[in-house]
């Protein structure tokens, strides 16, 4: 498990910058609803993460289809599986990485949302659901995208990814299996304090799922990078 | 003793986005022994860096196999005994210290070892001063040194090394190279992909020349550069051209011609007896830059005919 802890943690210091700038925004538009008095209205404050989930779970997507190419552009996966690391370990690197990016955010969207509504249980259950499904979703989203990014260019496998993830939103029917993402996020309101587990569970098994395959194809295509 | 490295008629073919064939090796075998530094020479686009990469498992041959260390090419525990170094290292920018202990946990290297192991390196390339120092801040040899310390941070059995003297001054190659002698007497096998070729004359027990995907000459270094049964025959006194060799030239007050040993004790006899005075019988070596060009040139037409 060595080389997915470095790997993720290289994956995280990689994208730090933005992991903070991203883990402000939150903060930073909360500030437009944000009053000393009283709390923030609850509507405006599911609309303000509504945006928020959305461009997390997008960005780390994002950021999942476009490691592996940026790896290989770089010419640092040359040195890394050169090493003893599995193309399914390099993989889980990134996968794991992104987990830990989702989470670093979720966790500022929910602290946003505690300071914009106050500190009631009702809130803080729900700070806490929107943390597991955000990060849930985020990874489901990931693995999806790195299973394309194997052998798609990255905005290619991105836009797959994202599409497999949000498309179903807009159908009327929602399958917790072939859209988990939709179905996390089922209902307007988002400061519900319910996970449906089972939900979150299916989402986690479909990632194993994505990361395995991703592991196969990725196994069987060669490493080209191009010198400089 | 098995060899440590064997590629067994691996051929690797890639195909362009059109469909449009190219064959970057064809039947390439090739064994290293244990103990052995091999150099692998051949001219750009032979195939060696996608020979490297096959025996690295960063790809796949098309046809044949090979193993590393006794397990087949691509197994992640056999790569865990070896270290490479690629043509253009790259790493993740953060402190020198810190990049060569992340190659080293990749690796399975644990501390307290990992610590001590990088501070010996650091200091065998000349960058312990720099070990806190971001790598993003490197000049391009520094950047080398970096990789060739990597290679060294898990002890390996075998070290796989693609230019490891390119970008370097000459005072770092000659560290680097008796890092590398000194690796060979502690009984480590080398296999080193150069275009530095006095290098791989000064360090190399044999050499491999690879063209267009294939072995073309695999010999002893010695063997290779052994006297070509030549001799260059330098005399004064003579008031003409000897009749010796087949090319006598004046130079500086000198005869010079070059004969071969059969030839050489009749030629000194004939320098005596016409009056001249010998100056010196020098046997004729050639240099792994003579062997590598005429190699090269030899096996190309036949080659271009299959």
């Amino acid at each position: 498990m060595m080389p997915v802890v470095l790997l993720s943690g290289s994956f995280v210091r990689q994208n730090r910058w933005l992991l903070l700038a991203f883990a402000a925004w939150p903060f930073l538009m909360g500030l437009f609803f944000w009053s000393p008095h009283h709390a923030a209205n609850r509507e405006d404050v599911i609309g303000l993460l509504q945006q928020e989930v959305f461009y997390g779970i997008a960005v780390v997507g994002f950021l999942a289809s476009s490691a592996l190419y940026n790896e290989k552009r770089s010419r640092r996966i040359v040195g890394v599986l050169s090493k003893n690391v599995s193309r399914a370990q390099y993989l889980l690197g990134f996968l794991v990485g992104a987990g830990v990016f989702a989470f670093g955010y979720f966790v500022a969207v929910g602290t946003s949302s505690l300071w914009l509504l106050g500190h009631s249980e009702a809130i803080v259950k729900a700070a806490l659901a929107i943390i597991v499904r955000g990060v849930t979703a985020s990874v489901w989203i990931a693995s999806l995208a790195l299973l394309f990014s194997t052998f798609l260019y990255p905005f290619i496998a991105a836009a797959v990814a994202g599409a497999a993830a949000f498309l179903p939103l807009a159908l009327a029917h929602r399958s917790n299996i072939l859209a988990p993402v939709g179905s996390l996020f089922a209902g307007s309101d988002l400061l519900s304090p319910a996970i449906i587990w089972p939900v979150v569970g299916i989402s986690l098994f479909e990632c194993a799922i994505f990361l395995l395959v991703g592991a196969q194809i990725f196994a069987h295509r060669d490493v080209t990078v191009s010198l400089e | 003793m098995p060899p440590v490295l064997e590629f067994e008629g691996v051929s690797k073919r890639f195909r362009s986005f059109f469909g449009r064939e190219h064959w970057a090796l064809r039947d390439f075998s090739l064994k290293v022994e244990a103990g052995e530094i091999v150099g692998f020479l051949g001219p750009n686009g032979a195939g060696k860096t996608t020979a490297i990469h096959i025996a690295l498992g960063l790809a796949k041959p098309t046809v044949g196999h090979g193993t590393l260390l006794g397990r087949s090419f691509g197994d992640a525990c056999a790569r865990r005994r070896i270290g490479f170094l690629s043509e253009s290292p790259a790493f993740y920018h953060q402190p020198a210290r810190r990049v060569l202990k992340f190659c080293g946990a990749l690796n399975g290297v644990r501390e307290p070892e990992l610590s001590h192991r990088v501070m010996r390196l650091l200091e065998s390339v000349s960058l312990a001063d720099d070990a806190k120092r971001n790598i993003g801040k490197f000049s391009r040899g520094m950047l080398q040194r970096i990789g060739i310390a990597q290679a060294f941070i898990n002890d390996p059995e075998l070290l796989i090394l693609d230019e490891p003297t390119s970008a370097l001054d000459p005072l770092s190659r000659v560290q680097i190279r008796e890092l590398l002698l000194q690796a060979r007497n502690q009984g480590k096998s080398i296999f080193l992909s150069s275009h530095q070729l006095s290098e791989v004359e000064r360090i190399c027990d044999r050499v491999i020349f690879v063209q267009h995907g294939r072995v073309i000459a695999s010999e002893r270094t010695h063997e290779l550069l052994k006297t070509s049964e030549h001799f260059e025959i330098a005399a004064t006194g003579l008031t003409r051209a000897p009749a010796i060799g087949q090319n006598a030239k004046f130079e500086d007050g000198r005869w010079t011609a070059t004969v071969s040993g059969a030839e050489q004790r009749a030629a000194v006899e004939q320098i005596w007896s016409a009056g001249g005075t010998l100056v010196s019988v020098v046997p004729q070596s050639r240099s792994m830059e003579d062997v590598f060009v005429d190699l090269m040139r030899d096996s190309a037409p036949s080659y271009e005919s299959q």
